[in-house]
């Protein structure tokens, strides 16, 4: 199987294969065969047969990849197979953008209006969460096409919460 | 023998619920929670006894709500209510309306908590008492050069302060003359626009300051006791993330110091039960006093791990009114102990909150690791309270050992399925400055790096090694045969299905 690994800026091309119940994982043509066990949830624990380290790993899917987190550390990758990603790289900066809510929490105030045009940086819309609020900005200069939610109404992260056109 | 209380009411939820309710247990009182809308499934509602609904999600109408609360203890015949830290902790209208129903209030007696809750009151109190306060004016005079003299009596630097002040609004550090009389009309302005009340103060400016507290218990008969130091200084936008027992720069002399002022202080506010009296320290060493918490703290298990002293079992035999359970000269201090707050915080993203489900837990383990926490896998952390999910304490021999402990329990620590402060704690652990005790309030601000998200150099090829076996497993699990990569079939696609588990 092969696909794309998108992981911080660097793109990476992997191939996975089984092989004797372990897995044989191939990055940008480095070869590696690891015995990799899933213990509960999404969690792993992995042995590079190679060279014998050990680690854990939790896997947890989210949205078109996976969170990563090994120790206290945590990296986001996004899989994606090679169509898909000739089909994403459309153009940048135009069309119309969705902005959504980047944690779980109460709308306690909504900035703009239906056809209100907005500058980029411009705040949106003010989520609260754990006492502590988080406006949310224009990520670029557009009209506002639709608001999406209301003052006092609870969103849970990735809702569309404005769309700019 | 005789419980202090034949069943107890924790007023509160999330890990120091659960801490409150392990002590009653550990005494054989039967416990009562409540809880609201979104606490249904919380891990207090599980370990109590009992458990009683008291309204929606939002703490107005549910943990703040003094009505419901009394109801609840009222309706499962609880002789006592403790009510934790926040929420109604220190609300004095709370404590008189636990009296008034004949229900016993787990905490110091209201008019205390009166006499302490307003600072001014609080500053003029403990003058009164022979308590060092940072040096400072009363509302300044019209004329600047009245208060230039008077700035200049204190000594620069000098912190202008605005009355009816909180949250930096109001405030300004003068380093010289000079400036006085343009940021004293800043600040006038400020306070003004903030508070309508253009009055502000002076207070001399404590340089490079180490939070300091001393816990203190009292009963009521006349015994108040000092339990030794806690150092808070590492502190980011004024909440506290980690504390330690004893303070690394706090040694025996200066310990009975600021002990002996603690109990004054306390008593001067006629004082009952646990509180805790906390200091600035200067960067030429002198203590001033900042206020007094009248409950329990967060970082209370610190103080147990170096005193061996239960101090939420001593609250409720304190509150039942018997004697605490040793005189200040049986008091022992054995080893260090450090605390880390696990926040569901995003130290990737300025410590955004990052509310959500928890899918997988492991907590900490082994030699000297305690751990305090209200969560577990499957819990959805609500948006609605403090983003606090546990406290990682370790005892150690020593400074060096507690820090070791610490590393060792936070690598061991995981909470999978939202970002949290663990991170942050681990590279604190590993900074020099923080090894060797270099602390003050403004470590953070002067260490910017250890605010930065994780450098891992493994990380990369570890979670691309991961997330191709884990996608790999999911297309595997949806599609009867792997997706092609285009090429034909491998070489070694046959032999791995042999592998296949069933």
């Amino acid at each position: 199987m092969k696909f794309s690994a998108r992981a911080g800026s660097a793109v990476h091309e992997v191939v996975v294969e089984r092989d004797n119940g372990h897995y044989v994982v191939e990055i940008d043509g480095v070869r590696r065969v690891v015995d990799a066990q899933k213990l509960e949830a999404d969690f792993y624990t992995i042995l590079d047969l190679g060279d014998s380290r050990s680690y854990e790993v939790s896997v947890e899917p989210r949205g078109d990849g996976y969170i990563v987190r090994h120790g206290a550390a945590e990296c986001e990758v996004v899989v994606s197979d090679p169509s898909r990603r000739a089909r994403e790289a459309g153009p940048v900066g135009t069309g119309p953008l969705t902005v959504s809510a980047s944690m779980p929490g109460k709308v306690v105030r909504v900035l703009v209006v239906a056809g209100g045009t907005v500058q980029a940086g411009q705040g949106l819309i003010v989520v609260e969460a754990m006492k502590m609020e988080n406006e949310i900005a224009a990520p670029r200069a557009g009209r506002v096409k639709h608001v999406a939610v209301a003052a006092g109404q609870t969103v849970e992260s990735g809702v569309a919460l404005v769309e700019i056109e | 023998m005789k419980l202090p209380f034949t069943k107890v009411l924790v007023a509160n939820r999330g890990e120091i619920a659960v801490r409150v309710i392990r002590a009653c247990h550990e005494m054989g009182i039967p416990t009562v929670a409540v809880y609201s809308d979104a606490d249904r499934r919380a891990l207090h509602v599980r370990f109590a006894h009992e458990a009683v609904h008291i309204g929606p999600s939002e703490s107005q109408h549910s943990y703040l709500d003094i009505e419901r609360i009394l109801d609840a203890a009222k309706h499962t015949g609880a002789q006592a209510i403790h009510p934790g830290y926040g929420f109604l902790s220190e609300n004095p209208r709370f404590a008189r309306a636990c009296a008034d129903a004949g229900i016993v209030f787990i905490g110091p007696p209201p008019a205390a908590m009166e006499a302490l809750g307003d600072k001014v009151r609080a500053r003029a109190l403990m003058q009164k008492a022979g308590v060092p306060v940072v040096p400072g004016t009363g509302a300044l005079p019209e004329n600047d050069t009245d208060t230039a003299a008077l700035a200049l009596a204190i000594g620069y630097p000098v912190l202008i302060k605005a009355a009816a002040g909180g949250g930096g609004k109001g405030m300004r550090v003068v380093q010289r003359a000079e400036e006085l009389p343009s940021l004293l009309a800043q600040a006038r302005g400020e306070a003004r626009s903030s508070f309508g009340d253009a009055t502000v103060f002076l207070e001399k400016f404590v340089e490079r300051p180490r939070h300091i507290e001393v816990q203190i218990i009292a009963d009521t008969r006349g015994h108040t006791i000092q339990l030794g130091e806690r150092e808070c200084s590492i502190q980011r936008r004024h909440q506290k993330l980690i504390e330690e027992s004893p303070s690394p720069i706090v040694d025996p002399t200066t310990r009975a110091r600021i002990g002996a002022l603690a109990v004054r202080a306390a008593s001067a506010a006629g004082y009952v039960n646990a509180g805790t009296v906390e200091f600035l320290r200067g960067a030429d060493g002198s203590f001033y006093f900042m206020e007094v918490n009248a409950r329990l703290q967060v970082e209370h298990p610190v103080t147990e791990e170096v005193t061996g002293i239960d101090l939420v079992k001593e609250m409720i035999r304190v509150a039942a009114g018997e004697s605490l359970s040793l005189p200040q000269d049986r008091l022992e201090l054995r080893g260090h102990a450090l605390e880390c707050r696990i926040v569901a915080e995003d130290p990737r993203r300025n410590f955004m909150p990052s509310p959500g489900t928890i899918r997988g837990q492991r907590v900490p383990n082994g030699p000297g690791i305690r751990y305090d926490g209200g969560t577990y896998a499957g819990w959805t952390i609500p948006i609605h309270y403090d983003p606090m999910i546990a406290k990682v304490i370790t005892h150690g021999r020593d400074r060096a050992d507690a820090i070791a402990r610490m590393a060792r329990a936070l690598d061991e620590l995981r909470i999978d399925g939202i970002p949290t402060s663990v991170s942050f704690h681990r590279k604190v652990m590993r900074h020099p400055a923080f090894i060797a005790g270099d602390l003050h309030t403004g470590f953070l601000a002067e260490h910017p790096d250890l605010l930065k998200a994780d450098d891992d150099p493994l990380l990369d090829e570890i979670a691309v090694t991961a997330a191709a076996i884990a996608h790999y497993r999911r297309l595997e699990s949806t599609a009867p045969t792997p997706a092609r990569d285009g090429r034909g079939v491998s070489s070694w696609r046959h032999a791995g299905r042999i592998g296949w588990r069933r």
